[in-house]
């Protein structure tokens, strides 16, 4: 009879069996970069250059606190350095949306070299009871409740006062999910898309 | 354990400072086990690298917030893993109910006479290893690819030491009764 650690052995062989031991060549050197890009930066450091226009900037304070309550989420606080224009990536759309309780969400898509940066700011989502939060989604055509196509850019909520700027990083595109909408998603441990929709707009790709 | 001690905590002091060498030997030695554990609960190839990069990518966003304890620096990273993986399951979760893997063959680098024997022996393995209920393959998977201590484990689970390790025994004893009735039949 074989002992648990025999058992474990053989396990382990048949699970590690034919897996790939290096990395690809491009998710490498992606994290060279952004390593080396940190590193040039201030111990305050961001992954990515801001591109904001100075009017934003004094909403990153409030971004970074935010990001930080954030578990295991994909937001990427930022620090107030100057802005830099050359590795501000490409504005890929820029524009109001209007929740379903009237108010104004400004969204912000940004094509840059690691995938897309979405900003969000508004003072209008409801501060949602501990433990519930909001969730972006980018919807293709066709997405039903039935049949979703959709990508998570991922949560939020917003701070204290009620406002919201977040950023975030999506592997998404939004010439194939051109459709941004905001859940409030309840802590009931239900990874499906809530039906509680509080946003949607069809985004306009600039040129 | 992904790395020995000794090495591993001046890689991490590296890596603190966002060296690009350290996450790159970080990133190397620990893609096999990431990958092997993300390959069993994703619909692709592809979509196991993808949450092995974006794991990557965060530790590096997070490892400022990095702190030694019982757990380890790899328990850290196949935290952070999981978390991805749930993530991307999400997206998923419509039209793909069955988190059971389908081993991947054209992932084998082996001639075909090796591919032939290894697959025999791998296929009797993990044909018991399927049956096990999910959060028994989990348990058994952070012990025997991951390479995590009973601690190790528990941090990444948001468990107790002691039931992971109950629920280890029991798991490889299931997978033993398994093993078994496959050999009987």
């Amino acid at each position: 009879m074989t002992t648990d650690d025999e058992m474990l052995d053989l396990l382990g062989a048949a699970l590690m069996d034919g897996v790939p031991t290096e990395p690809r060549e491009q998710d490498l050197q992606r994290l060279r970069v952004l390593a080396a890009q940190r590193q040039d930066q201030t111990p305050s450091v961001t992954a990515l250059p801001s591109p904001l226009p100075r009017r934003h900037l004094r909403h990153l304070a409030t971004a970074a606190a935010v990001a930080a309550a954030f578990a295991g989420g994909v937001l990427v606080a930022r620090d107030q350095g100057p802005a830099s224009d050359e590795s501000a990536g490409v504005v890929e759309f820029e524009q109001e949306i209007v929740t379903t309780g009237n108010g104004r969400v400004e969204v912000v898509g940004r094509r840059v070299d690691i995938g897309r940066i979405v900003e969000i700011r508004s003072e209008a989502f409801p501060i949602l009871p501990t433990g519930e939060f909001y969730e972006v989604w980018f919807l293709a055509p066709g997405d039903t409740q039935s049949a979703p196509k959709r990508i998570s850019a991922g949560t939020f909520h917003p701070d204290l006062a009620g406002r919201t700027f977040v950023e975030m990083t999506a592997a998404v595109d939004p010439n194939k999910y051109p459709v941004l909408a905001i859940t409030a998603e309840t802590a009931d441990g239900d990874p499906a898309p809530s039906s509680n929709e509080v946003m949607r707009g069809t985004l306009t790709i600039l040129d | 354990m992904l790395f020995e001690d000794d090495d591993l905590q001046e890689l991490v002091k590296r890596a603190a400072v966002c060296d690009p060498d350290a996450w790159e030997t970080i990133f190397r030695q620990s893609h096999g086990r990431l990958f092997a554990f993300a390959r069993r609960r994703t619909s692709s190839v592809d979509a196991a690298e993808d949450a092995v990069s974006e794991t990557m990518v965060r530790a590096l966003e997070k490892i400022d917030r990095y702190t030694w304890d019982g757990a380890g620096f790899d328990a850290w990273l196949f935290g952070i893993l999981r978390n991805v993986v749930l993530e991307g399951y999400r997206t998923e979760r419509r039209t793909r109910r069955d988190r059971s893997f389908a081993f991947d063959y054209t992932i084998r680098a082996d001639g075909p006479l090796e591919q032939t024997v290894a697959r025999e022996e791998s296929d009797h393995v993990r044909s018991a290893f399927a049956r096990l209920s999910p959060d028994e393959q989990e348990v058994l998977e952070l012990r025997v690819v991951a390479g995590l201590s009973s601690d190790g484990a528990a941090h990444v689970l948001g468990k107790k030491p002691g039931a992971v390790r109950m629920a280890q025994a029991r798991a490889i004893g299931r997978l033993r009764v398994m093993m078994e009735v496959d050999h009987d039949n």
